[in-house]
Protein backbone atom coordinates (compact mmCIF):
# COMPACT_ATOMS: atom_id res chain seq x y z
CA UNK A 1 0.00 0.00 0.00
CA UNK A 2 1.40 3.36 -0.92
CA UNK A 3 1.73 6.25 1.50
CA UNK A 4 -0.91 8.18 -0.32
CA UNK A 5 -3.34 5.31 -0.04
CA UNK A 6 -2.73 5.01 3.68
CA UNK A 7 -3.23 8.74 4.05
CA UNK A 8 -6.54 8.56 2.28
CA UNK A 9 -7.75 5.53 4.14
CA UNK A 10 -7.06 7.34 7.37
CA UNK A 11 -8.63 10.52 6.07
CA UNK A 12 -11.77 8.57 5.26
CA UNK A 13 -11.92 6.95 8.66
CA UNK A 14 -11.35 10.22 10.39
CA UNK A 15 -13.47 12.62 8.36
CA UNK A 16 -16.20 10.75 6.52
CA UNK A 17 -18.77 11.12 9.27
CA UNK A 18 -18.24 14.82 9.85
CA UNK A 19 -18.30 15.56 6.16
CA UNK A 20 -21.54 13.64 5.85
CA UNK A 21 -22.86 15.56 8.83
CA UNK A 22 -22.03 18.85 7.15
CA UNK A 23 -23.64 17.81 3.89
CA UNK A 24 -26.77 16.69 5.73
CA UNK A 25 -27.08 20.06 7.40
CA UNK A 26 -26.79 21.85 4.10
CA UNK A 27 -28.95 19.60 1.95
CA UNK A 28 -32.36 18.21 2.66
CA UNK A 29 -31.86 14.95 0.81
CA UNK A 30 -29.95 12.32 2.74
CA UNK A 31 -29.10 10.28 -0.33
CA UNK A 32 -27.61 13.31 -2.01
CA UNK A 33 -25.62 14.03 1.12
CA UNK A 34 -24.21 10.51 0.91
CA UNK A 35 -23.36 10.86 -2.73
CA UNK A 36 -21.70 14.21 -2.28
CA UNK A 37 -19.63 12.91 0.60
CA UNK A 38 -18.44 10.09 -1.59
CA UNK A 39 -17.79 12.41 -4.51
CA UNK A 40 -15.79 14.62 -2.20
CA UNK A 41 -13.37 11.83 -1.37
CA UNK A 42 -13.16 10.71 -4.96
CA UNK A 43 -12.27 14.19 -6.13
CA UNK A 44 -9.74 14.63 -3.37
CA UNK A 45 -8.13 11.38 -4.37
CA UNK A 46 -8.00 12.33 -8.03
CA UNK A 47 -6.40 15.60 -7.10
CA UNK A 48 -3.76 13.91 -4.99
CA UNK A 49 -3.18 11.15 -7.50
CA UNK A 50 -2.29 13.77 -10.07
CA UNK A 51 0.67 14.64 -7.90
CA UNK A 52 -0.78 17.73 -6.22
CA UNK A 53 0.09 18.30 -2.63
CA UNK A 54 -2.59 18.53 0.05
CA UNK A 55 -1.32 20.34 3.09
CA UNK A 56 -4.34 20.50 5.34
CA UNK A 57 -6.47 17.44 4.64
CA UNK A 58 -9.45 18.39 6.73
CA UNK A 59 -9.76 21.90 5.36
CA UNK A 60 -9.19 20.60 1.85
CA UNK A 61 -11.94 18.05 2.18
CA UNK A 62 -14.34 20.62 3.55
CA UNK A 63 -13.47 22.96 0.74
CA UNK A 64 -14.08 20.27 -1.84
CA UNK A 65 -17.36 19.36 -0.21
CA UNK A 66 -18.63 22.89 -0.02
CA UNK A 67 -17.85 23.41 -3.69
CA UNK A 68 -19.88 20.34 -4.51
CA UNK A 69 -22.68 21.72 -2.38
CA UNK A 70 -22.55 25.01 -4.24
CA UNK A 71 -22.82 23.12 -7.52
CA UNK A 72 -25.77 21.27 -6.08
CA UNK A 73 -27.52 24.53 -5.21
CA UNK A 74 -26.93 25.89 -8.68
CA UNK A 75 -28.62 22.87 -10.14
CA UNK A 76 -31.50 23.12 -7.70
CA UNK A 77 -32.15 26.78 -8.52
CA UNK A 78 -34.29 25.73 -11.40
CA UNK A 79 -36.78 24.16 -9.00
CA UNK A 80 -39.36 26.26 -7.30
CA UNK A 81 -38.92 27.09 -3.67
CA UNK A 82 -41.99 25.06 -2.85
CA UNK A 83 -40.67 21.87 -4.29
CA UNK A 84 -37.45 22.35 -2.40
CA UNK A 85 -39.35 22.73 0.82
CA UNK A 86 -41.34 19.62 0.07
CA UNK A 87 -38.12 17.67 -0.21
CA UNK A 88 -37.23 18.66 3.29
CA UNK A 89 -37.76 15.62 5.47
CA UNK A 90 -37.98 17.75 8.56
CA UNK A 91 -34.37 17.28 9.43
CA UNK A 92 -34.74 13.69 10.51
CA UNK A 93 -31.60 12.49 8.88
CA UNK A 94 -30.30 10.72 11.94
CA UNK A 95 -29.06 7.22 11.44
CA UNK A 96 -29.71 4.39 13.82
CA UNK A 97 -27.14 5.37 16.41
CA UNK A 98 -28.51 7.54 19.21
CA UNK A 99 -25.77 8.89 21.39
CA UNK A 100 -27.44 9.37 24.74
CA UNK A 101 -28.48 6.18 26.37
CA UNK A 102 -30.44 7.60 29.22
CA UNK A 103 -34.19 7.69 29.06
CA UNK A 104 -34.62 10.45 31.55
CA UNK A 105 -36.85 13.42 31.03
CA UNK A 106 -33.77 15.57 30.80
CA UNK A 107 -32.42 13.56 27.92
CA UNK A 108 -35.78 13.72 26.18
CA UNK A 109 -35.90 17.46 26.60
CA UNK A 110 -32.39 17.81 25.28
CA UNK A 111 -33.35 15.84 22.22
CA UNK A 112 -36.43 17.97 21.71
CA UNK A 113 -34.50 21.21 21.95
CA UNK A 114 -31.68 19.68 20.03
CA UNK A 115 -33.82 18.92 17.04
CA UNK A 116 -35.30 22.38 17.19
CA UNK A 117 -31.79 23.75 17.33
CA UNK A 118 -30.92 21.75 14.23
CA UNK A 119 -34.00 23.09 12.46
CA UNK A 120 -33.21 26.67 13.27
CA UNK A 121 -29.68 26.33 11.94
CA UNK A 122 -31.14 24.80 8.81
CA UNK A 123 -33.37 27.84 8.40
CA UNK A 124 -30.44 30.24 8.31
CA UNK A 125 -29.44 31.84 5.03
CA UNK A 126 -26.85 29.61 3.48
CA UNK A 127 -23.81 31.85 3.88
CA UNK A 128 -24.35 31.90 7.62
CA UNK A 129 -25.48 28.30 7.81
CA UNK A 130 -22.26 27.20 6.19
CA UNK A 131 -19.96 28.79 8.72
CA UNK A 132 -22.16 28.13 11.75
CA UNK A 133 -22.28 24.45 10.85
CA UNK A 134 -18.56 24.28 10.26
CA UNK A 135 -17.87 25.97 13.56
CA UNK A 136 -20.44 24.58 15.96
CA UNK A 137 -21.28 21.21 14.45
CA UNK A 138 -18.07 20.20 12.75
CA UNK A 139 -15.81 22.09 15.16
CA UNK A 140 -13.45 23.45 12.58
CA UNK A 141 -11.02 26.10 13.70
CA UNK A 142 -11.32 29.62 12.36
CA UNK A 143 -8.29 28.97 10.24
CA UNK A 144 -9.73 25.76 8.81
CA UNK A 145 -12.99 27.47 7.94
CA UNK A 146 -11.10 30.28 6.27
CA UNK A 147 -9.18 27.67 4.25
CA UNK A 148 -12.36 25.88 3.31
CA UNK A 149 -14.37 28.84 2.10
CA UNK A 150 -11.43 30.74 0.73
CA UNK A 151 -11.96 33.88 2.75
CA UNK A 152 -9.87 35.61 5.36
CA UNK A 153 -10.25 34.72 9.00
CA UNK A 154 -11.67 38.19 9.52
CA UNK A 155 -14.46 37.55 7.09
CA UNK A 156 -15.19 34.24 8.78
CA UNK A 157 -15.32 35.95 12.14
CA UNK A 158 -17.73 38.59 10.93
CA UNK A 159 -19.89 36.06 9.20
CA UNK A 160 -20.09 33.92 12.31
CA UNK A 161 -21.04 36.91 14.37
CA UNK A 162 -23.77 37.93 11.96
CA UNK A 163 -24.92 34.34 11.73
CA UNK A 164 -25.28 34.12 15.47
CA UNK A 165 -27.30 37.33 15.48
CA UNK A 166 -29.57 35.94 12.81
CA UNK A 167 -29.93 32.73 14.78
CA UNK A 168 -30.88 34.70 17.83
CA UNK A 169 -33.54 36.50 15.82
CA UNK A 170 -34.89 33.23 14.51
CA UNK A 171 -35.12 31.75 17.96
CA UNK A 172 -36.83 34.82 19.39
CA UNK A 173 -39.49 34.91 16.68
CA UNK A 174 -40.09 31.21 17.23
CA UNK A 175 -40.65 31.72 20.90
CA UNK A 176 -43.12 34.44 20.20
CA UNK A 177 -45.28 32.05 18.18
CA UNK B 1 -27.11 30.35 24.13
CA UNK B 2 -24.56 27.98 25.60
CA UNK B 3 -27.21 25.41 26.19
CA UNK B 4 -28.37 25.89 22.65
CA UNK B 5 -25.04 24.92 21.20
CA UNK B 6 -24.67 22.00 23.53
CA UNK B 7 -28.03 20.65 22.46
CA UNK B 8 -27.34 21.44 18.84
CA UNK B 9 -24.08 19.57 18.98
CA UNK B 10 -25.49 16.54 20.74
CA UNK B 11 -28.33 16.25 18.30
CA UNK B 12 -26.12 16.88 15.32
CA UNK B 13 -23.73 14.13 16.38
CA UNK B 14 -26.56 11.71 15.73
CA UNK B 15 -26.34 12.54 12.08
CA UNK B 16 -24.07 9.97 10.58
CA UNK B 17 -23.86 7.23 8.08
CA UNK B 18 -24.96 3.74 8.95
CA UNK B 19 -22.21 1.22 9.18
CA UNK B 20 -23.34 -0.31 5.93
CA UNK B 21 -23.29 3.01 4.13
CA UNK B 22 -19.83 3.81 5.34
CA UNK B 23 -18.47 0.42 4.35
CA UNK B 24 -19.94 0.72 0.91
CA UNK B 25 -18.50 4.17 0.46
CA UNK B 26 -15.09 3.06 1.63
CA UNK B 27 -15.18 0.12 -0.70
CA UNK B 28 -15.91 2.37 -3.63
CA UNK B 29 -13.20 4.77 -2.62
CA UNK B 30 -10.70 1.94 -2.40
CA UNK B 31 -11.78 0.68 -5.79
CA UNK B 32 -11.16 4.12 -7.17
CA UNK B 33 -7.78 4.21 -5.53
CA UNK B 34 -6.78 0.85 -6.94
CA UNK B 35 -6.69 1.82 -10.52
CA UNK B 36 -10.12 2.58 -11.80
CA UNK B 37 -9.48 5.90 -13.42
CA UNK B 38 -12.11 8.59 -13.07
CA UNK B 39 -14.38 10.25 -15.54
CA UNK B 40 -13.48 13.65 -16.94
CA UNK B 41 -17.02 14.84 -16.28
CA UNK B 42 -18.07 16.21 -12.93
CA UNK B 43 -20.68 13.55 -12.31
CA UNK B 44 -22.67 13.24 -9.12
CA UNK B 45 -22.78 9.47 -9.04
CA UNK B 46 -19.81 7.13 -8.77
CA UNK B 47 -21.54 4.76 -11.10
CA UNK B 48 -20.70 7.01 -13.97
CA UNK B 49 -16.98 6.84 -13.55
CA UNK B 50 -16.16 4.27 -16.13
CA UNK B 51 -14.81 6.30 -19.00
CA UNK B 52 -11.08 6.28 -19.73
CA UNK B 53 -9.45 9.60 -18.96
CA UNK B 54 -5.92 10.84 -19.41
CA UNK B 55 -4.53 10.56 -15.89
CA UNK B 56 -0.89 9.64 -16.06
CA UNK B 57 -1.09 8.05 -12.64
CA UNK B 58 -3.03 4.88 -12.08
CA UNK B 59 -3.66 1.90 -14.27
CA UNK B 60 -5.99 2.36 -17.22
CA UNK B 61 -9.11 0.32 -17.05
CA UNK B 62 -11.10 -1.29 -19.79
CA UNK B 63 -14.41 0.43 -20.31
CA UNK B 64 -17.45 -1.64 -19.61
CA UNK B 65 -19.81 -0.32 -22.28
CA UNK B 66 -22.95 -2.28 -21.56
CA UNK B 67 -22.77 -1.45 -17.89
CA UNK B 68 -22.26 2.23 -18.65
CA UNK B 69 -25.46 2.41 -20.67
CA UNK B 70 -27.43 0.56 -18.08
CA UNK B 71 -26.04 2.66 -15.25
CA UNK B 72 -26.87 5.90 -16.99
CA UNK B 73 -30.43 4.68 -17.26
CA UNK B 74 -30.65 3.62 -13.66
CA UNK B 75 -29.09 6.71 -12.14
CA UNK B 76 -27.56 7.39 -8.78
CA UNK B 77 -30.58 7.66 -6.51
CA UNK B 78 -32.17 4.41 -7.59
CA UNK B 79 -28.85 2.65 -7.31
CA UNK B 80 -28.51 3.67 -3.69
CA UNK B 81 -32.13 2.84 -2.95
CA UNK B 82 -31.73 -0.60 -4.48
CA UNK B 83 -29.08 -1.53 -1.95
CA UNK B 84 -31.71 -2.34 0.65
CA UNK B 85 -33.92 -4.39 -1.65
CA UNK B 86 -34.99 -7.94 -0.90
CA UNK B 87 -36.08 -10.74 -3.24
CA UNK B 88 -39.53 -9.79 -4.47
CA UNK B 89 -38.90 -6.05 -4.29
CA UNK B 90 -39.08 -3.96 -7.41
CA UNK B 91 -35.49 -2.80 -7.15
CA UNK B 92 -34.01 -6.19 -6.29
CA UNK B 93 -33.00 -6.93 -9.89
CA UNK B 94 -31.20 -3.59 -9.94
CA UNK B 95 -29.31 -4.59 -6.84
CA UNK B 96 -28.28 -8.01 -8.05
CA UNK B 97 -27.88 -7.52 -11.77
CA UNK B 98 -26.58 -3.98 -11.93
CA UNK B 99 -25.06 -2.79 -8.68
CA UNK B 100 -23.32 -6.01 -7.76
CA UNK B 101 -21.58 -6.74 -11.06
CA UNK B 102 -20.19 -3.23 -10.79
CA UNK B 103 -18.58 -4.17 -7.51
CA UNK B 104 -16.88 -7.21 -8.92
CA UNK B 105 -15.84 -5.28 -12.01
CA UNK B 106 -14.22 -2.72 -9.77
CA UNK B 107 -12.21 -5.33 -7.92
CA UNK B 108 -8.76 -5.50 -9.40
CA UNK B 109 -6.70 -8.03 -7.49
CA UNK B 110 -7.66 -11.63 -6.90
CA UNK B 111 -7.90 -11.03 -3.19
CA UNK B 112 -10.33 -8.18 -3.57
CA UNK B 113 -12.33 -10.17 -6.11
CA UNK B 114 -12.64 -12.94 -3.56
CA UNK B 115 -13.66 -10.36 -0.98
CA UNK B 116 -16.38 -9.00 -3.23
CA UNK B 117 -17.85 -12.43 -3.93
CA UNK B 118 -17.65 -13.38 -0.29
CA UNK B 119 -19.43 -10.15 0.60
CA UNK B 120 -22.12 -10.84 -1.95
CA UNK B 121 -22.61 -14.35 -0.62
CA UNK B 122 -23.00 -12.86 2.85
CA UNK B 123 -25.54 -10.44 1.45
CA UNK B 124 -27.65 -13.34 0.19
CA UNK B 125 -27.53 -14.84 3.63
CA UNK B 126 -28.54 -11.57 5.24
CA UNK B 127 -31.41 -11.17 2.83
CA UNK B 128 -32.53 -14.65 3.73
CA UNK B 129 -32.32 -13.75 7.42
CA UNK B 130 -34.42 -10.65 6.97
CA UNK B 131 -37.05 -12.58 5.07
CA UNK B 132 -36.99 -15.39 7.60
CA UNK B 133 -37.38 -12.98 10.48
CA UNK B 134 -40.49 -11.55 8.86
CA UNK B 135 -41.86 -14.97 8.00
CA UNK B 136 -41.57 -14.13 4.30
CA UNK B 137 -39.13 -16.73 3.06
CA UNK B 138 -41.08 -18.21 0.19
CA UNK B 139 -40.01 -21.13 -1.97
CA UNK B 140 -39.30 -18.79 -4.87
CA UNK B 141 -37.28 -16.37 -2.78
CA UNK B 142 -35.22 -19.14 -1.29
CA UNK B 143 -34.54 -20.64 -4.69
CA UNK B 144 -33.33 -17.31 -5.99
CA UNK B 145 -31.15 -16.74 -2.98
CA UNK B 146 -29.75 -20.24 -3.03
CA UNK B 147 -28.77 -20.06 -6.69
CA UNK B 148 -27.00 -16.77 -6.31
CA UNK B 149 -25.34 -17.85 -3.09
CA UNK B 150 -24.04 -21.00 -4.74
CA UNK B 151 -22.61 -18.95 -7.59
CA UNK B 152 -20.87 -16.52 -5.27
CA UNK B 153 -19.54 -19.21 -2.97
CA UNK B 154 -18.17 -21.19 -5.89
CA UNK B 155 -16.36 -18.09 -7.08
CA UNK B 156 -14.80 -17.59 -3.69
CA UNK B 157 -13.63 -21.16 -3.70
CA UNK B 158 -12.25 -20.93 -7.19
CA UNK B 159 -10.35 -17.73 -6.50
CA UNK B 160 -9.04 -19.03 -3.20
CA UNK B 161 -7.57 -21.97 -5.07
CA UNK B 162 -5.87 -19.62 -7.52
CA UNK B 163 -4.53 -17.45 -4.73
CA UNK B 164 -3.28 -20.54 -2.89
CA UNK B 165 -0.63 -20.94 -5.59
CA UNK B 166 1.11 -17.70 -4.96
CA UNK B 167 0.13 -16.65 -1.48
CA UNK B 168 -1.03 -19.40 0.88
CA UNK B 169 -1.44 -16.98 3.75
CA UNK B 170 -3.85 -14.81 1.82
CA UNK B 171 -5.73 -17.89 0.64
CA UNK B 172 -6.06 -19.14 4.19
CA UNK B 173 -7.31 -15.73 5.16
CA UNK B 174 -9.97 -15.75 2.48
CA UNK B 175 -11.11 -19.28 3.27
CA UNK B 176 -11.15 -18.81 7.01
CA UNK B 177 -13.10 -15.60 6.90
CA UNK B 178 -15.59 -16.95 4.43
CA UNK B 179 -16.09 -20.22 6.25
CA UNK B 180 -16.64 -18.41 9.53
CA UNK B 181 -19.11 -16.00 7.95
CA UNK B 182 -21.05 -18.83 6.39
CA UNK B 183 -21.10 -20.69 9.68
CA UNK B 184 -22.24 -17.59 11.48
CA UNK B 185 -25.07 -16.79 9.16
CA UNK B 186 -26.06 -20.42 8.90
CA UNK B 187 -26.59 -20.35 12.64
CA UNK B 188 -28.71 -17.23 12.44
CA UNK B 189 -30.94 -18.42 9.68
CA UNK B 190 -31.37 -21.79 11.29
CA UNK B 191 -32.52 -20.15 14.50
CA UNK B 192 -34.72 -17.59 12.79
CA UNK B 193 -36.39 -20.30 10.78
CA UNK B 194 -37.09 -22.43 13.80
CA UNK B 195 -38.72 -19.55 15.59
CA UNK B 196 -40.90 -18.61 12.68
CA UNK B 197 -44.63 -19.15 12.78
CA UNK B 198 -44.82 -19.51 9.03
CA UNK B 199 -44.36 -23.13 7.98
CA UNK B 200 -42.96 -22.31 4.56
CA UNK B 201 -40.39 -20.08 6.15
CA UNK B 202 -39.48 -22.76 8.64
CA UNK B 203 -38.95 -25.33 5.96
CA UNK B 204 -37.13 -23.12 3.51
CA UNK B 205 -34.79 -21.60 6.03
CA UNK B 206 -33.94 -25.00 7.37
CA UNK B 207 -33.05 -26.00 3.86
CA UNK B 208 -30.91 -22.94 3.43
CA UNK B 209 -29.13 -23.47 6.70
CA UNK B 210 -28.12 -26.96 5.67
CA UNK B 211 -27.02 -25.70 2.29
CA UNK B 212 -24.88 -23.00 3.88
CA UNK B 213 -23.35 -25.60 6.10
CA UNK B 214 -22.37 -27.71 3.12
CA UNK B 215 -20.79 -24.79 1.37
CA UNK B 216 -18.92 -23.71 4.43
CA UNK B 217 -17.51 -27.19 4.69
CA UNK B 218 -16.52 -27.20 1.05
CA UNK B 219 -14.66 -23.94 1.23
CA UNK B 220 -12.94 -24.79 4.45
CA UNK B 221 -11.84 -28.26 3.40
CA UNK B 222 -10.74 -27.20 -0.06
CA UNK B 223 -7.97 -25.15 1.41
CA UNK B 224 -5.46 -27.36 3.20
CA UNK B 225 -4.50 -24.73 5.72
CA UNK B 226 -8.05 -24.26 6.89
CA UNK B 227 -8.84 -27.93 6.94
CA UNK B 228 -7.35 -27.80 10.40
CA UNK B 229 -10.39 -25.81 11.40
CA UNK B 230 -12.50 -28.91 11.23
CA UNK B 231 -13.54 -30.06 14.58
CA UNK B 232 -15.11 -33.36 15.56
CA UNK B 233 -17.16 -35.71 13.47
CA UNK B 234 -20.52 -36.12 11.89
CA UNK B 235 -22.76 -33.86 13.90
CA UNK B 236 -20.37 -30.92 13.97
CA UNK B 237 -20.67 -28.16 11.47
CA UNK B 238 -17.91 -26.69 9.33
CA UNK B 239 -15.73 -24.29 11.20
CA UNK B 240 -17.67 -25.13 14.32
CA UNK B 241 -20.91 -23.20 14.21
CA UNK B 242 -21.45 -21.27 17.37
CA UNK B 243 -19.73 -23.85 19.45
CA UNK B 244 -18.61 -21.62 22.22
CA UNK B 245 -16.47 -24.40 23.52
CA UNK B 246 -13.35 -24.24 25.59
CA UNK B 247 -10.21 -24.30 23.47
CA UNK B 248 -8.93 -27.53 24.95
CA UNK B 249 -11.68 -29.53 23.29
CA UNK B 250 -10.45 -28.58 19.83
CA UNK B 251 -8.17 -31.08 18.18
CA UNK B 252 -6.21 -30.04 15.10
CA UNK B 253 -6.50 -32.65 12.39
CA UNK B 254 -3.96 -31.29 10.01
CA UNK B 255 -0.67 -30.12 11.42
CA UNK B 256 1.26 -30.20 8.19
CA UNK B 257 1.97 -26.47 7.78
CA UNK B 258 5.21 -24.68 8.46
CA UNK B 259 5.17 -22.78 11.75
CA UNK B 260 5.91 -19.40 10.23
CA UNK B 261 2.88 -19.47 7.96
CA UNK B 262 0.76 -20.65 10.83
CA UNK B 263 1.79 -17.74 12.97
CA UNK B 264 0.97 -15.22 10.28
CA UNK B 265 -2.37 -16.85 9.59
CA UNK B 266 -3.18 -16.98 13.27
CA UNK B 267 -2.33 -13.35 13.69
CA UNK B 268 -4.53 -12.40 10.74
CA UNK B 269 -7.41 -14.39 12.12
CA UNK B 270 -6.98 -12.84 15.54
CA UNK B 271 -6.78 -9.31 14.16
CA UNK B 272 -9.90 -9.91 12.15
CA UNK B 273 -11.67 -11.31 15.19
CA UNK B 274 -10.81 -8.29 17.29
CA UNK B 275 -12.03 -5.99 14.51
CA UNK B 276 -15.31 -7.83 14.39
CA UNK B 277 -15.65 -7.66 18.15
CA UNK B 278 -15.13 -3.91 18.03
CA UNK B 279 -18.01 -3.80 15.58
CA UNK B 280 -20.18 -5.91 17.84
CA UNK B 281 -19.48 -3.54 20.72
CA UNK B 282 -20.88 -0.68 18.66
CA UNK B 283 -23.79 -2.75 17.42
CA UNK B 284 -24.64 -3.88 20.90
CA UNK B 285 -24.52 -0.37 22.24
CA UNK B 286 -26.87 0.77 19.52
CA UNK B 287 -29.26 -2.06 20.23
CA UNK B 288 -29.13 -1.90 24.01
CA UNK B 289 -32.44 -0.04 24.17
CA UNK B 290 -34.14 -2.66 22.07
CA UNK B 291 -32.61 -5.65 23.80
CA UNK B 292 -33.05 -4.67 27.40
CA UNK B 293 -30.53 -4.93 30.18
CA UNK B 294 -30.27 -8.64 30.74
CA UNK B 295 -29.99 -9.70 27.11
CA UNK B 296 -27.44 -6.96 26.55
CA UNK B 297 -25.45 -8.21 29.51
CA UNK B 298 -25.48 -11.75 28.23
CA UNK B 299 -24.31 -10.71 24.81
CA UNK B 300 -21.63 -8.58 26.42
CA UNK B 301 -20.45 -11.60 28.35
CA UNK B 302 -20.29 -13.60 25.18
CA UNK B 303 -18.28 -10.89 23.43
CA UNK B 304 -15.83 -10.74 26.32
CA UNK B 305 -15.41 -14.46 26.25
CA UNK B 306 -14.56 -14.49 22.57
CA UNK B 307 -12.23 -11.57 23.04
CA UNK B 308 -10.38 -13.37 25.80
CA UNK B 309 -9.95 -16.40 23.64
CA UNK B 310 -8.78 -14.37 20.67
CA UNK B 311 -6.25 -12.52 22.75
CA UNK B 312 -5.06 -15.72 24.32
CA UNK B 313 -4.17 -17.51 21.11
CA UNK B 314 -0.52 -16.63 21.30
CA UNK B 315 -0.35 -18.42 24.61
CA UNK B 316 -1.17 -21.68 22.92
CA UNK B 317 1.65 -24.18 22.77
CA UNK B 318 1.85 -25.29 19.21
CA UNK B 319 1.13 -23.27 16.11
CA UNK B 320 -1.58 -25.53 14.72
CA UNK B 321 -3.62 -25.42 17.92
CA UNK B 322 -3.26 -21.67 18.03
CA UNK B 323 -4.64 -21.46 14.54
CA UNK B 324 -7.59 -23.63 15.49
CA UNK B 325 -8.34 -21.51 18.49
CA UNK B 326 -8.07 -18.35 16.42
CA UNK B 327 -10.35 -19.75 13.73
CA UNK B 328 -12.93 -20.77 16.31
CA UNK B 329 -12.82 -17.32 17.86
CA UNK B 330 -13.31 -15.77 14.45
CA UNK B 331 -16.33 -17.92 13.79
CA UNK B 332 -17.83 -17.09 17.16
CA UNK B 333 -17.25 -13.39 16.68
CA UNK B 334 -18.79 -13.56 13.23
CA UNK B 335 -21.79 -15.35 14.66
CA UNK B 336 -22.39 -12.70 17.27
CA UNK B 337 -22.10 -10.02 14.66
CA UNK B 338 -24.44 -11.84 12.32
CA UNK B 339 -27.07 -12.16 15.04
CA UNK B 340 -26.79 -8.49 15.92
CA UNK B 341 -27.02 -7.49 12.28
CA UNK B 342 -30.12 -9.59 11.91
CA UNK B 343 -31.65 -7.80 14.86
CA UNK B 344 -30.72 -4.42 13.44
CA UNK B 345 -32.46 -5.19 10.21
CA UNK B 346 -35.47 -6.98 11.59
CA UNK B 347 -38.69 -5.03 11.81
CA UNK B 348 -39.76 -6.90 14.89
CA UNK B 349 -37.96 -7.76 18.03
CA UNK B 350 -36.32 -11.08 17.29
CA UNK B 351 -33.18 -11.35 19.35
CA UNK B 352 -34.40 -12.61 22.69
CA UNK B 353 -35.50 -15.78 20.94
CA UNK B 354 -32.69 -15.78 18.43
CA UNK B 355 -29.91 -15.16 20.83
CA UNK B 356 -30.53 -18.28 22.77
CA UNK B 357 -27.07 -18.57 24.18
CA UNK B 358 -28.34 -20.81 26.88
CA UNK B 359 -28.04 -23.98 24.88
CA UNK B 360 -24.50 -22.98 24.06
CA UNK B 361 -24.72 -23.54 20.37
CA UNK B 362 -27.80 -21.65 19.20
CA UNK B 363 -27.00 -22.48 15.64
CA UNK B 364 -25.64 -25.96 15.91
CA UNK B 365 -28.64 -27.18 17.78
CA UNK B 366 -30.91 -25.43 15.30
CA UNK B 367 -29.26 -26.86 12.22
CA UNK B 368 -29.30 -30.33 13.71
CA UNK B 369 -32.90 -29.79 14.65
CA UNK B 370 -33.74 -28.88 11.10
CA UNK B 371 -31.98 -31.98 9.84
CA UNK B 372 -33.84 -34.14 12.32
CA UNK B 373 -37.14 -32.61 11.39
CA UNK B 374 -36.47 -33.54 7.83
CA UNK B 375 -35.97 -37.13 8.85
CA UNK B 376 -38.99 -37.17 11.08
CA UNK B 377 -37.12 -37.31 14.35
CA UNK B 378 -37.54 -34.82 17.11
CA UNK B 379 -34.57 -35.25 19.36
CA UNK B 380 -32.15 -32.39 19.39
CA UNK B 381 -28.57 -33.51 19.08
CA UNK B 382 -26.91 -32.33 22.28
CA UNK B 383 -24.00 -30.00 21.79
CA UNK B 384 -21.60 -28.61 24.35
CA UNK B 385 -23.00 -25.87 26.53
CA UNK B 386 -21.76 -22.39 27.15
CA UNK B 387 -19.36 -22.02 30.05
CA UNK B 388 -21.67 -19.68 31.94
CA UNK B 389 -25.27 -20.81 31.75
CA UNK B 390 -27.73 -17.95 32.13
CA UNK B 391 -31.47 -18.03 32.21
CA UNK B 392 -33.63 -16.48 29.54
CA UNK B 393 -35.46 -13.27 30.41
CA UNK B 394 -39.12 -13.84 31.10
CA UNK B 395 -40.21 -10.95 28.93
CA UNK B 396 -39.38 -10.33 25.31
CA UNK B 397 -36.64 -7.75 25.18
CA UNK B 398 -37.63 -4.64 27.09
Amino acid sequence: MTDLETTFREAFDRHSDELFRHASMRLSDRDRALELTQECFMKAWQYAAKGEDIREMRAFLFRTLRNLIIDEYRKAKSYSLDSMLENDDGGQVESMLPRDDTNTLEAAMDRFYGSRALDSVRKLPDTYREVITMRYVNHLTLQEIAEAIKESENVVSVRLHRGLKKLHELLETEQEL
Amino acid sequence: MNNFFKQLNTEAQNIRMTHAERSLMKERLLAEMHGLTPSPFATPSPYFSFVMPAWPVGRPRVMVPALVLVLIVVGGGAAYAAEGALPGDLLYPVKVNINEPVRSALAFSDESKADVHAALAVRRMQEAETLAADGQLTVAAKAELATNFDAQASEVQRIAAVVEEKDPVAAADISARFASNVAAHGAVIARLGLNSKDTTTRRESGDLAVRFEKHGQKVASANPSTAAMHVEGASAIAGGIAKFAAPSTLAPTNAARVEDTDDVITKNLTDKTLDILAETDVQLHALSNVLGASTTARVQLRISDVRDRAEGTHAEGDAATARCVAAQALTDASTIRAFLQAQQRAKTDILPQVFDLNDGAGGAASVSQHKDEKHGQHDIVPVSVAPTPVTLPATNGL
